[in-house]
């Protein structure tokens, strides 16, 4: 099934090359490459045929971080279109660069590059990045919704980028540590049920869950799960035009990281300090948080001693019913208007995260693509060392399934986890109310919304 | 001997104003220097300043055409606590740094140049290699150092029997561990300042004072200190630049985008860094930048001024 | 603190000596130790691996000790697959190219400002001063336009031209200018003939070289160490100076730095300034006085 998929994407990959060369031709392929693989395979030869004689050729820039997932996908490519020039630039503040090179109109930027959600609605449908709705509507069953949902910007009713990492999270946690206190961790359970066990972890100990002193990045990460695990949409509507931050959902999710820092079994420590690994190496961090992504970080850092022990569990549930999950990061591969080579992108770009060779070199990285043919396919073979034997990957891609699709990050969510960041620490530490603490973080997002729309 | 004539001279001079006006015949050497100096200014300082000036009465996520807002934004920026902070954390490091660099160099400045004190050239080395380390290691070292839990102070507390202090978590620890970072990174350049102040000190007034049976602490107070205080006003201006862009805690505090614990340590550089490039809000921070600007010059003025009406110091 | 105090410098060889050499020595590792440990904690992570810096116990000497971070930035054996002497030279070139030609700007426009009238003189001379308090965060966007109009991205060019006449130079080497430079100086080169740029260059350019020394090295070390600007400049990674390198094992900002290599690559970058500093030692602290004071 998956080689099947591999042999027809690269027909049509090369059909696609064929199609920059000769225009009419390429509208063919395009329709050609509309339909889903599986149907796609039996015709796609026919159309493909004369454009497998010309090799790819081009070249893509592509800004990031060095040890950048992309870099593996690189290689795959590379392996695969060995005329191609595809240079990477690595550079730490390569975000910083990047935006200044939108805020010029685009002038200097990267033919490719790796962009938060939020910033696809921002830069999305004001002529800064390429549009790929002609790639991703025929594919675009076989992502997860949620992820998809992120590449799509509403107000241009367009695409404009290729879901990336499925960012799903859970709850990574030690059984061994947690029976002897009487705590199990359910895979179905209510937050109320979640919050006894901490106080229980707190009794012991041990420490659950991180909330460093301030909140920070970490306390708008929490809420952000929350609130869509609520079943609100976030900050904001999905098209940023009205505040819904907050709103009940908004609230619950205040009180409930509230309640959680309160049961006193939260660690004082930022996200991968020495003394977060050390808690962790040390036995002292019994459970925490974690994105999907989040575990080959685990991996590299942790005692060998300690790989194995560790079991993922989803969210405990908001709601009945409700979504067991909620997205951590989770960037969008986009391309920028100004590319030279746009059909190269698009190939490039349907490669790396809906094709199973590029599906693999960023999964050798840690990430997880949203592409559901991989998810239910190769994906489901791997084994984490982490994890033991525990079949992770059978839970990832559940709980992908059961990402809310209600919940959304327009434009106005990067300057708002700013203030969330600060804003939160308040209604956590009792000063203000969840009602009161949340309406001024509204007053506050409303005050800004119209320089986001 | 001849730089002090020289200076002697100057000052006589300086009451002299039409002994300087007798350039007519070069203008054209006079262009040919002045216009690559108007042209790099203007391009690349007054172009990108007006731009910044244009911001800041505009809202712009760094998309789009900014949009008028007026006095909109300065209005916004006092109302906002983490740019208050900002300003008030840099306040209160410009109170404590400042004048701690200032007397440190001083202090400094006078061992080192101590006829006797051994290994004179390695320490003023020493003394200096901070300055040439960049911040983010010198952040990543002190966030070694001052760990709560395996961090070298804590450890020397130990030692001495003193309980362990969580310097990065609270705001009065983070703030003291900015201040630390931050002296240790530019007190080698002040002092190297006022070491050089020090040396042009005439050695004829303290002989003639050894003479007249003055002690080495009246000699400092008769001569040194008053001799030297231009000195001081250049380090404390240039220490005063130093703490406007404060940019450290960003790299001390990357989890908080440098804010630090309950925004303890966020300054008005890195506010208007995040506000930037973090946030899109591009005009904010462009009305952060002119507030400082504006600010910064006025407090040097005051500072020369100062010094100036005290030691009769022309700039 | 009443230590350094008591002990003005220039009449120790007339007065009696009050310290001991052993109390001085106390001194002088007394100053040395709070400058010297961090650089000290630097080398050791320097030899150290990752994982055994992430360990919670306090490193006092590298424990393994290994050279696996030299060797890889030695022969860029890491991502960037470039050697760090590549960069190191790159740096070299931006901090030169900055430096010598602002020198010889500088200091004319400098001698113009300190002994020459003209119209506009105070105008650009506070021009220049002002410059100083442009806070630059908010000036990045429209610095990377021009430069990128220009089309200087990834040249050298935006980290040299725009940096040809920083106010501090120019406000420094006017003062230096006006006290080591007696008018009678410039008054007979007039009677002689001589013109504008002959004085400068055979009156004023041999007598201002310890401050040229000065504001020369004050603004290599900056040239040395500028990251924001050289970030949004350059793309290859073959034009790299040694800023952008090291910080690159920063990695993204959810990662863990890679200490090792970082500390590494700091410290080699950091050897030439060193040696610059140590050739230059007496120049700068004794022209760091005249220009600063007057």
């Amino acid at each position: 099934m998956s080689g099947q998929d591999r042999e027809g994407l690269r027909i049509t990959r090369r059909a696609f090359l064929a199609g920059s060369l000769v225009s009419l031709l390429l509208a063919s392929c395009r329709r050609e490459a509309a339909t889903p693989p599986q149907q796609a395979t039996p015709t796609v030869p026919a159309v493909g045929t004369p454009a497998v004689q010309v090799p790819l050729t081009g070249t893509l820039t592509f800004w990031g971080h060095p040890d950048h997932p992309l870099e593996r996908i690189r290689d795959a490519f590379l392996q695969e279109y060995p005329n191609v020039t595809l240079n990477w630039v690595l550079t730490n503040d390569y975000y910083t660069k990047f935006q200044t090179a939108m805020a010029a109109g685009g002038e200097g930027a990267p033919d490719l590059f790796w962009l938060e959600a939020s910033d696809v609605q921002l830069y999305g449908g004001r002529g800064l990045l390429l549009d790929v709705t002609d790639l991703i509507e025929p594919i675009k069953d076989q992502f997860i919704p949620a992820k998809l949902a992120e590449a799509y910007v509403p107000k241009a009713s367009r695409y404009y980028g290729i879901p990336g990492d499925l960012s799903v999270s859970g709850i990574y946690y030690r059984p061994d540590l947690l029976e002897p206190l009487g705590v199990t961790i359910k895979d179905d359970m209510m937050y109320e049920e979640f919050l006894a066990a901490l106080r229980e972890i707190a009794a012991a100990g041990k420490k659950a869950v991180l909330y460093p002193a301030g909140g920070g990045g970490v306390a708008a990460a929490y809420w952000s799960w929350f609130v869509a695990q609520y079943g609100g949409s976030g900050v904001a509507t999905c098209d940023g035009s009205e505040i819904t931050v907050d709103d009940e959902a908004g609230i619950a999710a205040a009180r409930l990281l509230r309640d959680i820092v309160a049961t006193g079994a939260t660690l004082n420590a930022d996200f991968w300090t020495p003394e977060y690994w050390d808690a962790l190496n040390s036995e002292l961090l019994v459970l925490d948080f974690a994105a999907a992504w989040a575990r080959g970080f685990w991996e590299s850092n942790l005692d060998a001693s300690q790989l194995g022990k560790w079991r993922v569990a989803p969210l405990p549930r908001a709601v009945p019913g409700g979504p067991r999950t909620g997205v951590w990061g989770g960037a969008t591969l986009v391309a920028t208007a100004k590319t030279q080579n746009p059909e190269l992108a698009k190939q490039f770009m349907k490669f790396a995260f809906a094709s199973e060779p590029g599906c693999q070199a960023a999964a050798d990285w840690g990430i997880i693509p949203s592409w559901i043919p991989y998810l239910e396919g190769f994906f489901q073979q791997l084994k984490f060392k982490l994890f033991g034997d525990q079949p992770a990957a059978k839970l990832w891609l559940e709980l992908g399934r059961e990402l809310s699709t209600t919940y959304c990050r327009p434009a106005i969510y990067t300057p708002a986890l700013d203030i969330l960041g600060t804003d939160l620490d308040p209604i956590v530490q009792g000063r203000v109310t969840p009602e009161e603490g949340m309406k001024a973080i509204g007053d506050k997002l409303r005050d800004i919304a119209p320089d986001y729309q | 001997m001849t730089a002090r004539s020289a200076l002697r001279l100057r000052r006589i001079t300086a009451r002299e104003p039409a002994r300087s006006s007798r350039l007519a015949v070069q203008r054209g050497a006079l262009l040919a220097v002045l216009l690559p100096f108007v042209a790099i200014v203007t391009l690349f300082q007054l172009v990108p300043f007006l731009w910044s000036l244009y911001l800041s009465v505009h809202r712009w996520a760094g998309v789009g055409t900014p949009r008028w807002v007026g006095l909109g934004n300065f209005t916004r920026i006092v109302q906002d606590a983490t740019i208050q902070a900002a300003f008030a954390n840099t306040v209160l490091f410009i109170l404590i740094m400042v004048p701690t660099l200032t007397a440190l160099s001083l202090a400094l400045a006078l061992l080192l140049n101590h006829a006797l004190l051994p290994l004179r050239g390695i320490l003023r080395v020493l003394v200096f290699l901070p300055y040439i380390t960049p911040a983010i290691v010198a952040a990543i070292i002190f966030s070694i150092v001052f760990n709560e839990r395996f961090g070298h102070m804590n450890a020397m507390l130990q030692l001495v029997g003193l309980s362990p202090v969580a310097w990065l978590k609270t705001q009065t620890g983070a703030r003291i561990v900015v201040a630390l970072t931050g002296i240790w990174q530019v007190l080698g350049y002040t002092t190297l300042i006022t070491l050089g102040g020090l040396q042009t000190l005439p050695h004829e007034l303290y002989e003639a004072a050894t003479i007249d049976g003055a002690d080495a602490w009246q000699r400092f107070w008769a001569i040194t200190l008053p001799l030297l205080s231009p000195t001081l006003a250049v380090v404390s201006v240039i220490a005063l630049l130093f703490v406007l862009n404060l940019f450290l805690p960003y790299f001390l505090f990357p989890a908080t985008n440098g804010y630090g614990p309950e925004r303890g340590t966020v300054t008005v550089s890195v506010v208007q860094y995040v506000y930037a490039f973090t946030n899109r809000r591009y005009g904010e921070a462009a009305a952060v930048g002119c507030l400082v600007g504006i600010v910064g010059f006025l407090i040097a003025l005051l500072q020369i001024r100062v010094w100036r009406l005290s030691r009769g110091w022309s700039i | 603190m009443t230590l350094p105090r008591s002990r003005t410098t220039h009449s120790i060889r007339r007065s009696p000596v009050h310290l001991t050499s052993a109390g001085l020595l106390l001194i002088a590792v007394a100053i040395a130790l709070p400058f010297a440990f961090p650089y000290y904690s630097m080398l050791v992570l320097s030899f150290m691996p990752r994982s055994a810096i992430m360990q919670p116990v306090l490193h006092l000497w590298p424990a393994p000790w290994i050279w696996e971070n030299y060797r890889r930035i030695f022969f860029g054996e890491w991502v960037l697959s470039v050697s760090i002497f590549r960069a190191v030279f790159n740096s070299f070139v931006l901090a030169t190219g900055q430096t010598i030609p602002m020198l010889l700007l500088c200091s004319l426009l400098a001698f113009l400002f300190a002994k020459w009238d003209f119209p506009g003189r105070s105008i650009l001379f506070g021009l220049s001063l002002a410059t100083m308090f442009i806070p630059y965060q908010a000036t990045l966007v429209a610095f990377y336009l021009l430069v990128s109009r220009l089309g200087w991205l990834d040249t050298f060019l935006p980290l040299w031209i725009p940096w040809w006449v920083p106010g501090f130079a120019i406000f420094f080497l006017r003062q230096y200018i006006r006290a080591a430079i007696p008018d009678d100086l410039i008054d007979s080169g007039l009677i002689d003939g001589a013109g504008l740029l002959r004085q400068y260059w055979s009156v004023v350019l041999p007598l201002i070289v310890p401050g040229l020394v000065v504001v020369g090295v004050l603004n290599f070390v900056n040239a040395w160490n500028d990251y924001i600007y050289s970030n949004l400049v350059f793309s290859n990674v073959r034009l790299y100076p040694s800023t952008l390198y090291l910080y690159s094992f920063q990695g993204s900002r959810i990662a863990v730095p890679e200490y090792g290599m970082m500390t590494a690559a700091s410290i080699l970058a950091s050897l030439p300034i060193i040696t610059i500093f140590l050739v230059f030692q007496r120049q700068i602290i004794s022209g760091l006085t005249r220009g600063a004071i007057r």
